[in-house]
């Protein structure tokens, strides 16, 4: 009877074994089924996944950007998306669109894609670039959803070039780089700044001080930490905030004259792009300045 | 007896404070000891990292801590006095959260950072609003009018502090919600000791100036006018001294609760139950009191640094439980 062959499967584990097998065939058939019929209308909902599909497709086949791809201080694109729809990441607004695919990251907007995902649109998760490297396999994987993989490949091979030429290679000591964001968030031994800080030749201050992750660093170990280079991030000051006060810190103040300063966008910082390389040089010639000024001294 | 040991009582206090105000230098998430400290001292005034971590981050706090729990204390005893109200405690009848309501406006709207004397002028006017309404309003009802007056107000400037900060566009404000509301002195720097200090002495000169009409106010309102007591300037001191270091101390700080009631309450039965007496005792214990909890939130090992409202409220709300029980067959009538 039909109802004996509807689940060739007699008890409950079985049955779960089948379908999660069934779950996984059509994952791996998504791309397959993608890469058939390349997406025309596709819809980002994350400020990172705007700035890698950018670089990868004609604006044409892109129906709409995360409306923070045109704030100047976290998207490093602001210019470029002019006359592209923006969204807010809401999911009537994105079924309004009609997406053939949507792009997101991993973190954040979890309900709204939970919505979606139950509705049947195809949604591609880009993982967050935790290393320069991982952004080359991100620009991959994209590019061979988009169905643009030739693109993707000379992109990935401009990208490796200028991460080569920028890197520090030598083996003199690291001086500490210390991003000193608002409330005193900094960065520590891994992750993606951590690595862009090491391949420009410094030291973090999770390096100097033994963590991980990023953390609150408070006003008196940063005095006692003596950093050679400092980067406060975005004022954030108009209008102004207790966060943004304590940048007029005395304490503070006395730290950014025994330091250089240097003012990294965040923009070049937030997401693993290829922009995250223009953050790299401005470290790397920041450290080659301190360097050249510390030979010039002795 | 009481009235013999009541120095000794002030030198024991003094003491504490003192030891809580070495104890909050001493302490910090940089772990740079007192021996440290004391060889920086040893070395001159110096720019090295350790004389900058005693004389720009941990001298600010101590003295803030001192200056802060002094006025919250004094002002809470002036108050229970004044209004004769066992619960009349800034934070609980909204003086402290109109102050910050104040602070909030000043800072946020970029006004401080233009004019800084516009931060405690706008946290005093705040508190002067909050006293005038509450005092309005206690005339008409009983003890526990004044209570619910105070709450309300409390919320309603909760409210507006929490509505102004979702409403700022930058996107620190919001977090900086919690920081009012339960409050905060990581560092702060001598510019903010600098720019409060004159405004919570003032205050204080005010409030010591009400030690004798409460001490006549203690036996009845009556009783105080035959003996002289010139009840609207008593209101008026009671008023602008309260507000003024009420005001001024929580424009740096935040709201924090309970210290104005728990130390009056441990000790009036200490100095006889005499206002005049309970004034200055109350400024060292809340003094030492704030001192001890900031060292305490430095030690508690957590994420982000505690909020000393949440130490204080911890200590102080079993006692205000206390209070409210014991004083109960009062308010039911």
């Amino acid at each position: 009877m039909n109802q004996d062959i509807a689940l060739p499967c007699t008890d409950r584990r079985e049955r779960f074994a089948w379908m999660w097998r069934l779950g996984l065939a059509a994952v791996l058939l998504l791309p397959m089924t993608l890469a058939a019929a390349p997406p025309q209308r596709i819809v980002s909902m994350n400020v990172c996944t705007d700035q890698l599909l950018l670089d990868l497709v004609s604006r044409e086949r892109i129906a709409s950007l995360s409306y923070i791809a045109a704030d100047p201080r976290t998207s490093a694109v602001a210019d470029d998306v002019q006359g592209i729809h923006l969204n807010h990441g809401t999911a009537e607004e994105i079924v309004s669109l009609a997406p053939d695919l949507i792009l997101t990251g991993q973190f954040g907007l979890r309900p709204t894609i939970a919505v979606l995902k139950r509705l049947g649109y195809p949604i591609l998760e880009i993982p967050m670039a935790e290393a320069l490297s991982d952004i080359e396999q991100n620009m991959m994987t994209l590019g061979r959803t988009l169905g643009v993989e030739e693109r993707a490949t000379a992109l990935v091979a401009r990208f490796a070039r200028r991460l080569d030429q920028l890197s520090y290679h030598g083996d003199e000591p690291r001086s500490v780089f210390v991003n000193y964001d608002a409330n005193g968030w900094t960065t520590g031994q891994t992750g993606l700044l951590a690595d862009i800080v090491h391949r420009a030749g410094l030291a973090t201050p999770g390096d100097a001080l033994g963590f991980d992750g990023a953390r609150r660093v408070s006003l008196e170990t940063l005095l006692l930490l003596q950093p050679a280079l400092i980067d406060l991030g975005y004022p954030w000051d108009d209008p102004p905030a207790l966060a943004s006060e304590l940048r007029r810190h005395p304490a503070l103040t006395a730290v950014m004259r025994s330091a250089e300063s240097v003012e990294i966008p965040d923009s070049a910082w937030l997401c693993g792009t290829a922009h995250s390389l223009d953050a790299l040089e401005q470290l790397r010639n920041a450290r080659d300045a301190l360097t050249h000024g510390k030979r010039e001294t002795t | 007896m009481i009235v013999r040991s009541y120095a000794g009582l002030l030198a024991t206090l003094g003491c504490l404070v003192l030891l809580a105000f070495i104890a909050s230098l001493a302490v910090g998430p940089s772990g740079v000891g007192l021996g440290e400290l004391g060889n920086a001292l040893r070395d001159g005034g110096g720019t090295g990292p350790v004389s900058l971590i005693l004389w720009e981050l941990r001298l600010p706090r101590a003295l803030l801590g001192g200056l802060i729990g002094a006025s919250l204390a004094l002002a809470g005893a002036c108050l229970q006095g004044y209004l004769r109200n066992p619960l009349a405690e800034p934070g609980i009848i909204g003086i402290s959260s109109a102050s910050a309501l104040g602070a909030v406006i000043a800072i946020y709207t970029g006004l401080a950072l233009r004019y800084p004397i516009a931060l405690p002028l706008l946290a005093i006017t705040g508190s002067v609003i909050a006293v005038l309404a509450l005092q309005t309003l206690a005339r008409a009802g009983n003890a526990l009018t004044l209570i619910l007056a105070g709450v309300a107000i409390s919320s309603l400037c909760g409210a507006l502090t929490s509505l102004a900060l979702s409403m700022s566009p930058n996107p620190f404000a919001s977090l900086e919600i919690v920081f009012w509301l339960l409050g905060s002195i990581t560092d702060r720097s001598m510019t903010q000791v600098w720019l409060v200090t004159p405004f919570v002495i003032g205050g204080w000169v005010l409030l010591a100036m009400t030690a004798r009409p409460l001490d006549a106010l203690s036996l009845g309102t009556e009783t105080a006018a035959s003996l002289g007591v010139n009840m609207s300037r008593l209101r008026l001191l009671v008023t602008l001294g309260a507000a003024c270091c009420v005001g001024a101390a929580t424009a740096v700080s935040g709201v924090i609760g309970f210290v104005g009631l728990v130390v009056p309450h441990l000790l009036r039965p200490l100095v006889g139950y005499q206002p005049s007496r309970l004034l200055p005792a109350s400024a060292l214990g809340g003094a030492a009191l704030l001192l001890g909890a900031d060292v305490l939130v430095r030690l508690i090992a957590t994420q982000n640094e505690l909020k000393l409202g949440v130490v204080t409220a911890l200590v102080g709300v079993p006692f205000f439980f206390y209070l409210v029980f014991r004083s109960r067959p009062a308010y039911g009538t």
